[in-house]
């Protein structure tokens, strides 16, 4: 049995406590008490968990029937033959590969913006006392509130007139500057992560005469590393799952694999026994677009694990 | 705590924060002030030709119909502000808990922390829509793109999870569940962001601080009041406001529906447009409560 070990009472567990010294009833007790703690955190998580993954399970098993298994009224979850050419199907009627490609695009390269310019700014904001600092807080979260749709129409006409609909740039560009899908909402979250950083490093590289910039990239950046983490997998999701920018933006061949989603038709679905329309290529396509969103989420967040270990050291 | 009159050499590097500032301030007069001007100025006016954006000036019109003449906009504001109220509070609690949850080291952990970021991975809007079986928000983006590209409504209606669901249970059970449903999950599926954001807070707090608390005898319960809490309410006062503002503006939202409908399936942008300042200010009013009120019990490390 691995004993549950939130740092803390990994060596708790080493020390024995004033009190159960010599007193093995109660620290039996209390082991058990550990075991029935763990076992219902397992029990809890699995269940919550089950309310978030159900639906995705339900995606992913229907993707892969065949006609007949869809209207058999007996079974729900079990495949009697697996039918991959759903997957082929939506691979070709999406031109997958040039969608992901676009995706990628989009997806890493304003994860790449937002990284860098809100982290700067955030900066800025946190450590700099300078007049009118509030008043620039304040326009940021003003930033936030105010959804991408009532900046649409002016933002695409100025757009329109030197020529970027249809490419990248409008949503790539902002990015670098603070802006973009929810740019804000990072500043925001780098401030706050930032602030909690002791000043004690950077006082000591001020002394050995370091810049601004230096101090930056070389002490802020490596302690902040899982607030980078942070802003890094929710722009990349945001991005990736965002329709409502690129439908407006984007056209034929920059398209995401999101709007793509709408070349395969509905109404070639199946009447489930329970009244409902299933197309089953729809949903392979579905799992499709979402499929290396969720090999890049794994990818971070090998590291989101690490982080334990690293904000140790660094204090 | 104001010491010399004069630059101080602190004072004066806290000038340099204007570098820093600088890229920020050229983004917001771009992307920001010069589309929001013409927001605001479009709701004091009324259409006279959409074809080439004509607009005539028509002073406080739109507000005024707004309160006055709108049967369906102030009771639908109304309704946001409360569900918001009574939401957030769960919703930043439930997040908080469950990331303590998941920071311990349990086997495992990585599938649960995916599980609970599916519903942010699997596309917080058009995917989603599909599988709760609601297609009213992806309407509107059909409707501007036309049939050719986009996506289309008819694509998005649902793949009928409530159906299924009173399959697998029985009406009875699946209609209490549904409603039960309707709220938890509406919360669970909200509340992945938060999760993300409190992990990473609960990442950084010195490990350290625990070591000497445990020295000092200090059970689960002390050390989530003494330790945990304090050093992630910088992250507490984030989640709030974007808790906040996440469902003011989530275009599930029945005044952002609502705003959306108007503006682009009635076409009648401009009192679309003042509804939407109207709402925004009070968005703003909320999110600067929320803000005064924490502001007094988050603590910064960083803070001199």
């Amino acid at each position: 049995m691995r004993r549950p070990t939130a740092t803390g009472i990994r060596l708790r567990s080493r020390l024995p406590d004033r009190e159960s010294i010599g007193n093995a009833y109660q620290s039996a007790r209390k082991h058990a008490g550990r075991i029935l703690l763990t076992g219902a955190i397992y029990v809890l998580l699995t269940e919550f968990v089950f309310v978030f993954v159900f639906p995705y399970l339900f995606l992913f098993i229907n993707s892969l029937k065949y006609d007949f298994d869809l209207r058999n009224i007996n079974t729900q979850w079990i495949i009697t033959r697996l039918n991959t050419f759903n997957y082929a199907e939506a691979f070709a009627r999406m031109n997958y590969l040039e969608g992901l490609r676009n995706n990628l695009v989009v997806a890493l390269g304003s994860m790449a913006g937002h990284v860098l310019s809100c982290s700067l700014i955030a900066y800025g904001l946190a450590r700099f006392r300078f007049p009118g600092r509030n008043l620039m807080f304040m326009a940021i979260l003003l930033t936030i509130i105010i959804p991408p749709q009532v900046l649409l129409i002016p933002l695409y006409i100025q757009y329109a007139r030197i020529n970027w609909v249809g490419t990248f740039l409008p949503i790539l560009v902002p990015t670098f500057v603070g802006f973009g899908l929810k740019g804000g909402l990072f500043i925001f979250i780098f401030r706050q992560f930032l602030k909690g950083l002791p000043h004690s490093y950077e006082e000591a590289a001020k002394i050995e005469g370091a810049g601004y910039f230096s101090i930056f990239f070389r002490i802020i950046i490596p302690m902040a590393r899982t607030s980078i983490l942070v802003v890094a997998i929710l722009s990349t999701i945001w991005h990736w799952n965002d329709y409502f920018e690129p439908t407006i933006f984007l056209n034929r061949s920059t398209t995401l694999l999101f709007q793509r989603l709408g070349t395969i038709s509905y109404w070639q679905g199946v009447m489930t026994p329970t009244g409902a329309y299933i197309n089953p290529i729809m949903l392979a396509a579905i799992v499709m677009v979402t499929i290396p969103l969720l090999l890049i989420y794994f990818i971070f967040q090998r590291h989101f694990i690490r982080g334990i270990e690293f904000s140790g050291l660094a204090n | 705590m104001r010491k010399k009159r004069f630059l101080t050499m602190e004072r004066r590097d806290n000038y340099k924060g204007y570098l820093f500032a600088a890229p920020w301030v050229a983004g917001f007069l771009l992307f920001f002030l010069y589309p929001l001007s013409q927001s605001f100025l479009l709701s004091f006016s009324q259409i006279r030709d959409i074809s080439i954006f004509q607009f005539a000036f028509q002073g406080l019109n739109n507000y005024r119909n707004a309160f006055l003449q709108d049967v369906n906009f102030v009771p639908l504001l109304m309704g946001s502000i409360r569900n918001t109220l009574l939401n957030t509070p769960i919703v930043v609690v439930f997040s908080l808990f469950i990331a303590i949850l998941l920071n311990r080291n349990l086997r495992l952990k990585g599938l649960y922390r995916m599980g609970f970021l599916l519903p942010v991975l699997l596309g917080s809007g058009a995917v989603m829509q599909n599988l709760r079986g609601n297609a009213a928000v992806v309407d509107f983006t059909s409707g501007m793109q036309g049939a050719s590209s986009g996506i289309e409504s008819a694509d998005l209606t649902g793949i009928g999870l409530t159906q299924q669901l009173t399959m697998m249970l029985g009406p009875v059970a699946a209609g209490y569940l549904q409603t039960v449903l309707n709220q938890v999950s509406a919360i669970l599926w909200m509340s992945g962001i938060q999760i993300i954001l409190f992990l990473g807070a609960l990442q950084t707090i010195p490990v350290a601080y625990y070591e000497a608390a445990l020295c000092d005898g200090a059970s689960e319960w002390e050390k989530f009041w003494k330790i945990t809490l304090p050093l992630s309410m910088p992250v507490v006062l984030l989640v709030t406001i974007y808790t906040i503002i996440d469902y003011f503006t989530h275009m599930d939202n029945s005044v952002m529906v609502y705003i959306i409908q108007v503006s682009f399936a009635d076409f009648n942008l401009a009192y679309g447009s003042a509804l939407s300042w109207i709402y925004f200010l009070f968005v703003s009013l909320f999110v600067a409560a929320a803000f005064l009120l924490m502001r007094r019990h988050v603590f910064y490390m960083g803070d001199k």
